[in-house]
């Protein structure tokens, strides 16, 4: 006898890992889309899982299905397949926090930053309310604190075309956290900048990774970054786009630019980069 | 970067230029003020003649300006329902931007017809013209707005009203100012205003240039009319004649014309009506 939907939906609910830390969960999770003749997978079989404030970056070559996974998260799009599970509940069931950031710093630009980094407030439930209750001392102090830890106190009332892109990116990543969120989505944050203003921010987004804790889910391109930042990197190969490799960078945090230089750090990103590499020559293979 | 005071100086010395070159060019050749009255000339009536002015003034600016609120209001809330859907908008738009571009005085006419002269009229010409540029600039504004923008709404779980109210409607706010600057070309409702303003002389004589130059042109285009049959140039010529006529005679004659020797008509034309 088939089970009801609820019955269903209520047994599916229950992961297959049932750990209280686990944040992120896909279970053979499948994306399709529409091409222009026949369906694309964009992501298949993807099974993973990320604990509690883990930071976990995603590297492969461009068209992999990296910002894909961050989109399913968020709800932006959903699976075609399989179930996302954030802590414990299937994706929809209920609200999660969610801070995201793109490659392109998103700020509205009619607002001065301040304003922008105090936009998740006024949108997010909890601190909804609350910022229409009561007049909102608690929240610009909140936003200040924020922008004081990376350095943009002096711009705080200034507008985004005012500021440089690694300013705005600075800005980004304190809308991206204001509001405590439980994920940090971070989709090739820091692509757009020359290298010396990457190094400086991945310094700032650590520092705020130690002190607030959230869990990170890092789309990028660099390796460097990969290993810098987070403790384990998922590698995914093309089309259709899934998880082939998980490499843990047990680094000690803080971490500084010197780690750069160890064999530990330069044979990991090597690793990632011959398996990246294979990837592609295989994708291209296919295709040719 | 140059002194914000300066740059508004400068841009009152083009102006003033403007006119002062204007004036200059009328007195070298010894333009008829008819034709080309002299800036000067133009501020003496202006003062002279400021309290016949006043009541028109006030009679196109409440005219104007309900019909352009009316218009506006009704443009946002139409942009907005056409911007917020793509598909709505791929519909629509095409349809929107074949319809704004109407000569908006072309349909003057039809309403003193339909509403008879009076501000009704006028306040549908306003309306006319500012309502198709703010549905058209509005739903672009929303239908453009970045996806990532929408995305880190999204992201955040607001609504889709939310996600209007805080994004969309910001974002559309340069493109409806946008289109209030078009909108504001009052022709339209001034066009109508002297339709009703027929008694006072001051805009009779408006009239009569105008019915004098449309006469012209319906003679000029029977001219052209080559290919058509005779009987169809007649039919049309005489429709054309009987629609001036009609309008004529609202209009003093000739005689009473102050200028009638003068002016870009040819003389004959103007004594002979």
């Amino acid at each position: 006898m088939p089970l009801s939907a609820p019955v269903a939906r209520a047994i599916r609910a229950v992961p297959a890992v049932s750990k209280q830390d686990v944040v992120v969960q896909f279970d053979n999770v499948r994306l399709d889309y529409a091409g222009k003749k026949k369906r694309i997978t964009a992501l298949d079989a993807s099974n993973f899982s990320i604990r509690r404030g883990e930071f976990v970056a995603f590297t492969g070559p461009s068209g992999c299905g990296k910002s894909t996974i961050l989109k399913l998260i968020s709800g932006i799009i959903a699976p075609s397949a399989g179930s996302i599970f954030i802590s414990g509940r299937e994706i929809g069931a209920m609200p999660v926090r969610i801070g995201i950031s793109f490659q392109n710093p998103t700020l509205l630009p009619w607002l001065t930053v301040r304003r922008n980094v105090m936009m998740p407030l006024r949108i997010v439930p909890p601190f909804k309310d609350e910022f229409r209750a009561k007049k909102n001392s608690e929240f610009l102090d909140r936003a200040n604190a924020l922008l004081a830890q990376v350095g943009l106190s002096k711009f705080a009332d200034h507008y985004p075309w005012q500021l440089s892109g690694g300013m705005m990116q600075r800005a980004w990543i304190c809308r991206a956290l204001i509001h405590d969120p439980t994920l940090l989505l971070l989709d090739e944050p820091f692509g757009a900048l020359d290298a010396f203003t990457r190094e400086e921010l991945w310094g700032i987004l650590q520092t705020l990774f130690i002190r607030h804790r959230p869990t990170v889910l890092l789309v990028t391109h660099d390796l460097n970054e990969a290993a810098f930042l987070a403790d384990r990197i998922f590698t995914m190969t093309p089309s259709p786009g899934c998880i082939s490799d998980e490499s843990a960078a047990n680094f000690a945090r803080p971490r500084n630019l010197d780690l750069m230089r160890t064999l530990e750090f330069t044979s990991l990103t090597f690793r990632l980069r011959d398996l990246i590499a294979d990837a592609h020559r295989n994708d291209r293979h296919e295709v040719v | 970067m140059t002194h914000p005071l300066a740059t508004r100086l400068a841009s009152l010395a083009v102006m003033l230029g403007l006119f002062l070159a204007w004036e200059a060019f009328c007195r070298f050749f010894a333009i008829n003020p008819f034709v080309l009255p002299k800036p000067s000339e133009v501020v003496m009536a202006l003062i002279t003649r400021f309290p016949a002015l006043i009541p028109h003034a006030a009679q196109t600016m409440t005219t104007t300006m309900i019909g352009f609120l009316l218009g506006a209001t009704v443009g946002v809330f139409l942009g907005v329902v056409t911007g917020i859907s793509r598909v709505a908008y791929q519909i629509v738009s095409p349809l929107l931007v074949s319809l704004s571009s109407i000569p908006k005085v072309a349909l003057v006419p039809i309403f003193v017809m339909w509403f008879g002269a009076g501000s009704v009229p006028a306040v549908l010409t306003a309306f006319i013209s500012s309502v198709f540029p703010a549905v058209v600039n509005v739903a672009t504004g929303v239908a453009t707005t970045e996806p990532e923008l929408e995305h880190f709404m999204k992201a955040l779980q607001a609504s889709r009203g939310e996600i209007l109210w805080f994004v969309n409607l910001p974002r559309a706010l340069p493109y409806f100012f946008a289109s209030l600057k078009v909108a504001l070309r009052p022709i339209g409702a001034s066009a109508t205003s002297f339709c009703w303003q027929r008694q006072i002389s001051t805009f009779r004589l408006y009239l009569r240039h105008w019915f004098c130059s449309a006469r012209l042109a319906s003679r000029y285009t029977q001219s052209l009319q080559f290919s058509k049959s005779d009987s169809q140039r007649g039919r049309i010529g005489a429709m054309a004649r009987y629609s001036f006529k009609a309008g004529e005679r609202h209009v003093p004659t000739a005689k009473s014309h102050p200028n009638r020797r003068v002016g870009l008509l040819p003389s004959s034309e103007c004594l002979r009506w």
